[in-house]
């Protein structure tokens, strides 16, 4: 688990161009600037891209914070 | 019917209180519902009976195709209840739009008798919409007719917003204490409405007269000055703000009359210090709808295309950011209404935002920057910046015609000369050498007129307005120990001063009283508000 955050904070870390990013369980969309509707696809098609995944709409509008990300992620992993 | 006629505040909204508090005596709850259902289909009607229909026949379709989806899940019934409202409101709304272009395309002459733009048609057909596809998703919870009905009717939000959703409000619908008629309800109830009242009447109808004269005269090619145009413009910015978020706190507080919470509309859209965050604080139902709806599966698919094809930086950022935005922008200005200029405001819109974005690219990659390092300077600019887009984006909104808005908006970039007082003459020294070969002329800062006698109450009044934008709690905040609303966005915690957070106390009481009649005393003729045409 501890490994899944690790490698999102990676991911979040390129898109958002910020190597001191450092992700929690609870770090919500509210805690990072640059974290908005705008860059939001962007960070969900990169995370996408690198399980080779491919999230609803409905789950992604419905993500609370990382945790729920990482969550889905091992979801469709188990699958 | 308007909120803001003797009508509505003296004759309307009592009955339907007393019609509700007697209903609530006899407990039936049923008969509360059919009784604010039928209450707002009057009000409706009101302005136009044959409409009636329209509103009833949308409300009986929508309902039966989403309980019929809700249970049989086919994409072929949402697809149809799609054409269904968007059939109607492009017949409605924009048909005549429509063959004018193709007239003028298509150099023909085919005739379409003029449609009069039903009350709302807006509003209640986008909500049915997200009704509609949430219960193809799964995501609505068999509602009872009555509630949906109420839904979407209810009068408070029925002609000009905030666009609720379903989700939101049906459940209030069940619970008990909305049925209950309480004192504090109706006091807070009553202190936001007379907060939206004296917003709607004194300030925006007060403001408006200096906004006016300068839209019509570029109607008609007058040359106007700069300083008459930018100050034309600026008053209008403020009547717009305090027209449009003073009818949505009416809204919120009549609905908090009844025990039912709205979601917040706007939150101190001239504070915003970017584009982006602009938009999330004006007309909030509306963008985040749009947002739900439209952008997030329109960026996801670019997106994924983009990285499918392993696109350049560039082709990149055209194709997930620049293409989306355009054309989420460009609907949100067709949205406001059927004319070029409504288009011009959405994509102007939408390039403000792209270039937001190419700016936070640059930020983002040159980190070590500091292009300006006092705060409070970059603070300074990036809000003058901000707003002074915004207000340049309403030209478009409000002149009656493309002609009209190029007009105004020459006249704002100096292409009809600067003017200065002719006082000045002969007192600037070299200075006036400088001026005259940069083309300013000394005929007068105002001499078309269309500020009104005395310009300066004017400009006063405008800067009088902007401050306050900026230094005033907005009502969420104001009455944020009651919570009377649905939030919307995240509550900025700023620590005002204790007096001017509402309480249920004297003082508070007499404020409400002092707003109300400065409001009702001001009622001299019915302006529509100006949000109705859309």
């Amino acid at each position: 688990m501890e490994n899944r955050i690790e490698e999102l904070n990676k991911i979040f870390s390129e898109v958002f161009g910020d190597k001191n990013l450092e992700l929690n369980r609870e770090t919500s969309a509210s805690d990072i600037d640059k974290w908005d509707s705008l860059t939001n696809m962007h960070l969900i098609v990169a995370i996408e891209d690198f399980y080779k995944i491919r999230f609803e709409l409905q789950e992604i509008q419905s993500l609370q914070n990382v945790g729920e990300l990482c969550d889905y992620v091992d979801r469709y992993l188990a699958d | 019917m308007l909120f803001n006629s003797y009508i509505f505040i003296f004759c309307f909204l009592p009955l339907v209180l007393l019609g509700f508090f007697i209903c609530q005596k006899l407990k039936y709850q049923y008969l509360s519902l059919l009784w604010l259902i039928s209450s707002s289909l009057f009000f409706y009607a009101w302005w136009n009976t044959k409409y009636l229909l329209l509103i009833i026949f949308s409300v009986l379709i929508n309902f039966a195709l989403g309980s019929l989806i809700e249970k049989i899940r086919r994409k072929s019934l949402l697809v149809f209840g799609l054409f269904f409202n968007l059939g109607l409101i492009g017949y409605y709304k924009y048909a005549n739009f429509f063959v004018d272009n193709l007239n003028t395309i298509l150099a023909s002459n085919i005739h379409l008798h003029k449609v009069i733009l039903p009350l709302a048609i807006s509003f209640f057909t986008f909500q049915q919409i997200v009704y509609l596809v949430d219960a193809y998703r799964g995501q609505t919870k068999q509602y009872k007719f009555l509630h949906y009905c109420l839904f979407v009717t209810f009068f408070p939000q029925l002609i000009a917003g905030p666009i609720v959703h379903h989700k939101e409000m049906i459940p209030q619908f069940n619970l008990g204490k909305f049925y209950n008629l309480r004192f504090k309800n109706l006091a807070i109830g009553l202190s936001i409405f007379a907060i939206g009242l004296f917003k709607k009447i004194v300030i925006a109808d007060g403001i408006s007269i200096y906004a006016t004269p300068m839209f019509d005269a570029a109607e008609i090619n007058v040359q106007l000055t700069f300083f008459e145009a930018w100050f034309g413009t600026l008053a209008y910015s403020m009547q717009l703000y305090f027209d449009f978020s003073g009818y949505s706190d009416m809204a919120i507080g009549l609905a908090r009359m009844f025990g039912l919470k709205l979601p917040v509309n706007f939150y101190s859209p001239y504070k915003a210090l970017n584009i982006a965050d602009f938009w999330r604080r004006w007309h909030i139902t509306l963008s985040r709808l749009i947002r739900e709806y439209l952008w997030d599966p329109v960026s996801l698919n670019l997106t994924r295309l983009g990285f499918k094809y392993k696109l350049g930086t560039v082709t990149f950022f055209v194709l997930a950011t620049i293409i989306p935005t355009l054309f989420t922008f460009f609907w949100i200005g067709l949205w406001h209404g059927a004319g070029w200029d409504f288009i011009i405001f959405g994509l102007l819109h939408g390039s403000y935002i792209v270039l937001f974005n190419i700016w936070s690219k640059i930020k983002q990659n040159f980190p070590k920057i500091k292009f300006i390092r006092n705060r409070y300077i970059s603070t300074s600019i990036a809000w003058s910046i901000t707003f002074l887009s915004v207000a340049i984006g309403w030209v478009f909104f409000r002149a009656e015609s493309i002609n009209g808005a190029k007009n105004v908006l020459s006249a704002m970039f100096g292409y009809n000369q600067i003017s200065l007082p002719p006082g000045l003459l002969g007192n600037l020294g070299s200075f006036e050498k400088v001026l005259v070969e940069n083309g300013f002329v000394f005929q007068g800062m105002f001499s078309n007129g269309v500020l009104g006698n005395d310009p300066f109450i004017a400009i006063q009044l405008v800067f009088l307005l902007i401050g306050s934008c900026l230094v005033l709690p907005n009502c969420q905040q104001i009455f944020a120990r009651y919570k009377p609303y649905i939030s919307t966005y995240p509550n900025v915690k700023i620590s005002y001063p204790r007096w001017l957070l509402w309480r249920p106390t004297l003082k508070w009481g007499f404020l409400s009283v002092v707003f109300f009649s400065l409001a009702i005393l001001s009622i001299n003729k019915e302006s529509e508000f100006l949000y109705f045409q859309f």
